[in-house]
């Protein structure tokens, strides 16, 4: 019987690939599909008012019933329910544990031999790597209904924050940026997954550019989830505090130790010229002169005097300071070192001998 | 579908899965289209520059600009650069292009691209900058793979997005449009084909809007445009010399109103055009333009708005000579320019009447303004004007529009009749006045009957309030002018509005006018964009249900009402012909002044409001347009006109339909 299906199967496979193109492209992807589905969960818990959707979407890492999905405030209840494919319904899903900087939680349902990605997979996308979205974006599934499936590329692998402040999210790792429209109520928890059915990664949560305004359709690669999920999971989980990174520094950078004036800051967005240099300053040692633009501060662009300031308050007084130039037509590079702190000697006073 | 696929395809699915639990052979069709992808990709990517820009606004209009970075395309060896404007409309300071490897140069900008969108960038190089290939943009078809690429995530790998091509030739025949998602991450950035060619450049342009960020509010919404590579390649040396490319105005336009129907037949050519300059003259009827035979308007328009300023079009004309009815084919060449000299609307010294009159010829005169060019060539009162030149007129309409049309800066001659007297008048014209004349005394007052009740306006779709009020003598055979009253933020005080209301209902009855008064949607009271385009469907209303003098159709608004006045002229001046603006500023964009839509505006101000210096700036710029502007300064604290200024206010109403 199960051997006639099978030959029934590539009989109809070939037609297909004899036929027509669409059918032969929904012939490929089906084993993917099949796979990956019955490890996709809806999940259901806060919110419903004021254009708080009170579902998202999850997927198993474990037979045991271990869920990842996005940490949110739809899981700021005790009555978290969980959906799994086939229609079963698990109610007060419990929440393990929560890592806000991944934006990353684990729930745990009481159920045996689940079907589940396996985060050891180490399957990595490049740019350009065709990918498919599962996930229950807008709530449009309920009960035994499968989760939406959408398909896309990889558009980019990059960093969120690299630039700051143009995102906002804790999350410092890398991401695949999807040429996908992932981003959508509900969407967040789904998972990525490539051609060869490999798990690749969460979609994230709504995401806006700060600046720009545009949405960003975005996942995390699976290798930056795994270590936290399985910490949570096992029991392991020490939660760091969100804001260690931002934290300021007690003894920062600034234009004076390094013997820098720049223009006054007048405008909104005043380009960071140099006014004057203090002789006998690392930036006189360098060769920095008045009207010379600072363009990077150790790499990242400075826009505005208001930027260089605050570049410089993220470096260690110890630490150098990579400066990009601009002079006329011509880009230079100087680094600049502020003078070691003496009991005598008033920060910036003087060079060290 | 629903019965057999799913059964099918689970079974492929356990086939595959039960021979190779990874699925996709290599020989996979979407896993070589995958690897497809990335090879275009590859091969342009060199060729793709992010750009960094320090200094510069904050904002745009009233959108916050993002601070980049942007994309940009290399198109020669020795460093030129095309990417979008949009990246550039803060005007920054100073401009930094990464290229592929990393490495960073000052950049120039060289000129711009207007139509467009685009800018030139120049960076020096000693070495030889790699180029992509150009895809020829006949290859350009609907449906192919096309690959949107940007560099603005990471300096070493740029950012893609697939899609196809959804069309060609759009917006004026200026882009390609694309389902790729488009946005700030990928403007200026190439789209290429499947072989890594550039087809075009990633721009957001709008088919109505013209600013630096239209279009932009498209992005990632399926719809995107590129600007073809070719085209970019053909103007280069011209860009190159550091001009920017303009829109290319010609001066004409069309009669009728559907660009889509209309045959391509001059109702204007505006005097100093390139068309006037060239010969073309009213009634001419464009058969060619290129050697390219047009039949409708829109091929017309299509073939100069994708073309710049200083561009050349050669034009094939039929003139039909009115007398003989000989038609004769002309060709002219016309060069485009950027800019028009603003339309002078002829003044000649008169009022018309305005009911049509059974068995006279026709259009009678009702009064001659003082020491103006009719009454110095002796019209009179009671005369009637048949014919404009060669132009017969009976309704007062034709009069205005064949006056309008005239030739600039000649003489217009009226064919008048008066009682068994013919006579040829040739009147040279003067510019609109900005006073208002003393009108001789108004008819008798009709006899009071008590207020007027107002009746409620509604229209299906909209939740706006709007209050009707026709005078008593209201009479089906009189065309009535209709005064629309707009509220200041959060509307009138109930008091206010009812003194307004008796001070206008005796006016409206002297002079036959309708009083309408809408109030925004918003429970707040402001007049937001949806109310403009309420308010024209409430002004098509009010002419079904009663006679409208189409000349006399005004907007007073209060405070901030007077900007949604002017807005109102602006966005529809087919309908609305004056604006009235109290204690108000002004705002853009100014509309075009044109033969058929005869705009003037009324500003009065309190001396003490802020922004007065503005007011009086906005002043100017309707003045260079060559609009009529009336300007009262109010006693400081004022928030109406008084009894003396309103009556002014009236007859500058009662005198809009002056020829």
């Amino acid at each position: 019987m199960r051997q006639s299906i099978r030959t029934a199967g590539i009989v109809a496979a070939a037609m297909f690939v004899a036929l027509q193109l669409p059918t032969l492209r929904a012939a490929e992807l089906q084993p993917i599909i099949r796979s990956a589905q019955p490890k996709i969960v809806k999940i259901y818990g806060a919110g419903g008012y004021r254009g708080l959707e009170a579902y998202q979407s999850g997927f198993l890492f474990s037979a045991e019933g271990h869920v990842l999905t996005a940490w949110s405030y739809v899981l700021d209840t005790d009555y978290i329910t969980v959906t799994l494919n086939d229609g079963r319904k698990f109610e007060e899903a419990k929440l393990l544990g929560a890592d806000p900087r991944l934006d990353l939680a684990v729930l745990k349902i009481e159920a045996a031999d689940l079907p589940h990605f396996d985060l050891a997979e180490k399957a990595v996308a490049q740019p350009g790597t065709r990918v498919l979205a599962f996930s229950n974006l807008y709530g449009v599934a309920v009960g035994d209904e499968e989760a939406s499936v959408l398909h896309g590329i990889v558009s980019v692998v990059t960093k969120l924050n690299a630039r700051r402040g143009a995102f906002a999210t804790p999350y410092e790792g890398p991401a695949y940026v999807l040429d996908a429209m992932t981003n959508n109520p509900g969407s967040a928890g789904g998972a990525l997954v490539d051609y060869h059915g490999r798990l690749l990664g969460m979609l994230g949560k709504e995401l806006r550019h700060t600046q720009s305004n545009i949405w960003l359709n975005f996942a995390i690669p699976t290798a930056e989830l795994r270590q936290t999920a399985e910490a949570i999971r096992d029991g392991k989980y020490v939660r760091k505090a969100p804001d260690e990174q931002a934290a300021k520094l007690s003894d920062p950078q600034n234009l004076d130790l390094l013997g820098i004036t720049l223009v006054p800051d007048v405008l909104q967005r005043t380009p960071p010229y140099v006014d004057a240099v203090a002789p006998g300053s690392s930036a006189a040692l360098a060769g920095v002169r008045p009207d010379d633009l600072v363009l990077f501060v150790n790499n990242r662009i400075t826009q505005s005097c208001e930027m260089v300031r605050k570049e410089l308050e993220l470096v260690h007084r110890v630490d150098p300071v990579k400066a990009t130039l601009l002079r006329g037509q011509e880009l230079l590079e100087v680094t600049l070192q502020a003078p070691p702190r003496t009991t005598t000697q008033p920060a910036g006073a003087k060079l060290p001998q | 579908m629903k019965t057999l696929a799913p059964l099918l395809s689970t079974a492929i699915g356990a086939v595959f899965l039960a021979a190779v639990p990874a699925f996709a052979a290599p020989e996979s069709l979407a896993l070589r289209e995958e690897a497809a992808f990335r090879a275009a990709v590859a091969a342009v990517a060199p060729s793709v520059v992010s750009i960094e820009t320090v200094g510069g606004l904050d904002t745009v209009g009233e959108v916050l600009v993002g601070t980049g970075p942007s994309s940009g395309v290399i198109v020669t060896n020795d460093g030129y650069i095309v990417s979008s404007t949009f990246n550039f409309a803060h005007r920054p300071a100073s401009i930094i292009v990464s290229l592929a490897g990393g490495r960073r140069l000052p950049a120039k900008l060289i000129a711009r691209d207007e139509v467009r969108k685009l800018v030139l960038l120049k960076v020096e190089v000693n070495e030889r900058l790699p180029v992509a290939a150009v895809a020829p943009q006949s290859e350009a078809v609907v449906g192919m793979w096309s690959i949107a690429i940007g560099r603005t995530f990471e300096a070493e790998v740029p950012n893609t997005s697939v899609g196809i091509i959804s069309a060609v030739n759009r917006i004026w025949g200026k882009a390609l449009q694309t389902d790729a998602k488009i946005s700030p991450v990928n403007y200026g950035g190439p789209l290429v084909d499947i072989r890594g060619r550039v087809l075009g450049v990633l721009v957001p342009l709008s088919p109505t809007e013209t600013d630096d960020e239209s279009g932009a509010e498209w992005y990632d919404s399926g719809i995107g445009f590129a600007v073809p590579m070719e085209h970019i390649a053909g103007v280069l040396p011209r860009w190159k010399q550091g001009t920017d490319l303009k829109a290319g105005l010609i001066g004409i336009r069309f009669r009728g109103q559907n660009v889509y129907a209309d045959p391509p037949l001059l109702a204007h050519a505006r005097a100093g055009s390139p068309a006037y300059k060239a010969g073309l003259r009213k009634g001419d009827l464009i058969r060619a333009v290129g050697g390219k035979p047009v039949d409708l308007q829109v091929q017309v328009m299509e073939a100069i708005q994708s073309r710049y300023a200083g561009d050349t079009l050669r034009l094939t004309v039929a003139r039909t000579d009115a007398a003989t009815k000989k038609s004769e084919t002309l060709e002219r060449e016309v060069t485009l320019v950027d800019h028009l000299d603003p339309y002078q609307r002829p003044f000649l010294g008169f009022l018309p009447e305005r009911n049509p009159t059974k068995d006279q010829t026709g259009v009678g005169v009702r009064f001659v303004y003082d020491k103006s060019p009719a009454q110095e060539k002796g019209l009179a009162v009671g005369d009637r004007i048949t014919a404009v030149g060669d132009v017969p007129v009976k309704r007062r309409e034709e009069l205005a529009m064949a006056v309008a049309e005239s030739e600039p800066g000649k003489p217009v001659t009226l064919h008048v009749e008066r009682g068994d007297e013919k006579l040829a008048l040739e009147i040279t014209p003067a510019k609109q006045p900005e006073t208002v004349p003393e009108l001789p005394a108004a008819p008798k007052a009709e006899p009071d009957e008590g207020a007027e009740k107002s009746t409620s306006l509604k229209i299906a779709e909209f939740g706006n309030a709007c209050a009707l009020y026709a005078p008593h003598n209201y009479a089906d055979d009189v065309p009535h002018g209709l005064v629309i009253l707009l509220h200041p933020a959060g509307g009138f005080e109930k008091g206010r509005l009812k003194g307004l209301v008796e001070a206008w209902l005796p006016i409206c009855r002297r002079d036959h006018l309708l009083l309408l008064i809408p109030s925004a949607k918003a429970k707040e009271g402001i007049w937001a964009p949806e109310d403009l385009e309420f308010l024209s469907k409430a002004v098509d209303r009010t002419a079904e249900d009663y006679l409208l003098d189409v000349r006399r159709i005004v907007t007073l608004g209060y405070e901030e009402g007077g900007a949604f006045a002017m807005r109102a002229a602006s966005r529809y001046p087919e309908r609305i012909r004056a604006a009235a603006l109290l204690n108000s500023g002004l705002v853009g964009p100014l509309p075009e002044n044109e033969p058929a839509t005869p705009l003037a505006y009324y500003v009065a101000a309190e001396k003490g409001l802020p922004n007065l210096a503005r007011v009086k700036a906005g002043l100017k710029q309707l003045r260079d347009r060559h609009f009529p502007v009336t300007f009262r300064e109010l006693t400081a604290g004022a928030d109406d006109l008084d009894a003396d200024q309103r009556s002014e206010l009236a007859r500058w109403i009662d005198v809009l339909d002056r020829i």
